[in-house]
């Protein structure tokens, strides 16, 4: 069943890139102020939504992971912090390069892209704690991931409190005909591709789990050097 | 005075380039913040008749037809942002496929090794018996 999921993910992002591809460029008509360079927006939003998904899958994980101490709401933890360090990046990156061509800047230390970028640098801190902690890791990268899950709502709205030059969260219910369209298609596309990553992750990280309880009852019992 | 100059000047090329923005900004800026430093530019300006000239015509100027004209067609050229963009996501998406990658050939080594283990236990287990 779950190998059918995969296959069926893996088709859909198939058909799903080429198609969104072709809306983006050929559909959807260009917006009145930014004109092309308006596209980037079709990939980066969706990409900052699926962020916030990852960094809850993360934040959620790891509270459960605290309270239970069952190694599964681990993996969904780790998991979820390497797709937010992926999705994060690719935030900043088509974000900064979007800003260089509506605002002339690479970079603007306001509210909303301050905050996603601290939020970026915790999940890193994530990855590298678990990677490099040695004993104990996995509770303070679990108090890690929960300091970042309280940092998405804020990110969210800080639009809206703070004066940016950042758009508000105004822009997405405003659209209209294909660019709505074209928009929620990629939003679907975007957790199709989610929804794969963290499978194959997520499968890779159990099996190597089971590995290393073997390897160590091997050990234990002189099985094997 | 200069510095001021040069704010105006990018607040007009704001308001130009993002009317919305501008728009919803000043509106928040209205319930928020009233700057005391409005009073101090407009009694400046006032004094300064020179001043005050330059600001209008630079602010003519750019409000001008070819102005916008030339601004529009610049950001309907404009497509190397577009595919940067896109290019960076396939560069991170194929980094981290690759990365993963890296961790199953890695894995499947280390079973590899396991099982070569086990298999030598095995066998020097049927030996014995």
């Amino acid at each position: 069943m779950r190998k059918i999921i995969v296959f069926l993910l893996i088709g859909l992002c198939s058909v799903g890139f080429p198609t969104t591809l072709y809306l983006i460029f050929y559909k959807a008509p260009l917006q009145d102020v930014l004109y092309f360079n308006q596209k980037i927006f079709y990939y980066h939003v969706p990409s900052a939504f699926m962020m916030f998904v990852a960094i809850f899958a993360c934040g959620i994980g790891s509270v459960l992971y605290l309270w239970k101490r069952n190694p599964r709401y681990d993996f969904w933890a780790q998991t979820g912090a390497e797709l937010a360090v992926l999705f994060g990046a690719i935030v900043l990156m088509t974000g900064s390069i979007w800003g260089k061509a509506a605002w002339d800047v690479w970079w603007q230390w306001d509210a909303r892209l301050t905050s996603s970028l601290l939020v970026w640098v915790i999940m890193v801190a994530y990855v590298f704690v678990r990677h490099y902690g040695g004993i104990g890791a996995d509770r303070l990268s679990a108090g890690l991931a929960i300091f970042g899950m309280i940092d998405v709502p804020l990110i969210y709205v800080s639009v809206n409190i703070w004066r940016t030059i950042h758009p508000q969260t105004s822009v997405v219910p405003q659209l209209e005909g294909m660019m709505k369209v074209t928009f929620w298609i990629s939003v679907l596309l975007f957790c199709a591709f989610f929804s794969l990553l963290f499978a194959l992750t997520m499968a890779q990280r159990k099996a190597m789990a089971q590995m290393d309880v073997i390897r160590e009852s091997a050990l234990d019992l002189g099985v094997i050097e | 005075m200069l510095m001021m100059m040069r704010i105006m000047s990018v607040f007009f090329v704001i308001t130009i380039l993002f009317p919305n923005l501008v728009i919803a900004q000043t509106a928040n800026a209205k319930t928020t913040y009233i700057s005391p430093m409005r009073q101090q530019c407009m009694d400046e300006m006032k004094k300064d008749k020179l001043w005050l000239a330059n600001i209008k015509a630079r602010v003519q100027s750019d409000l001008s037809y070819e102005w916008q004209n030339n601004n529009v067609i610049e950001a309907a050229k404009n497509n190397r942002h577009v595919i940067g963009s896109y290019g960076v996501i396939w560069v991170l998406v194929v980094i981290f496929v690759l990365f993963l990658f890296r961790r199953h050939i890695r894995m499947m080594s280390e079973l590899k090794k396991l099982k070569i283990q086990f298999d030598t236990i095995e066998k020097k287990l049927a030996d014995t018996t």
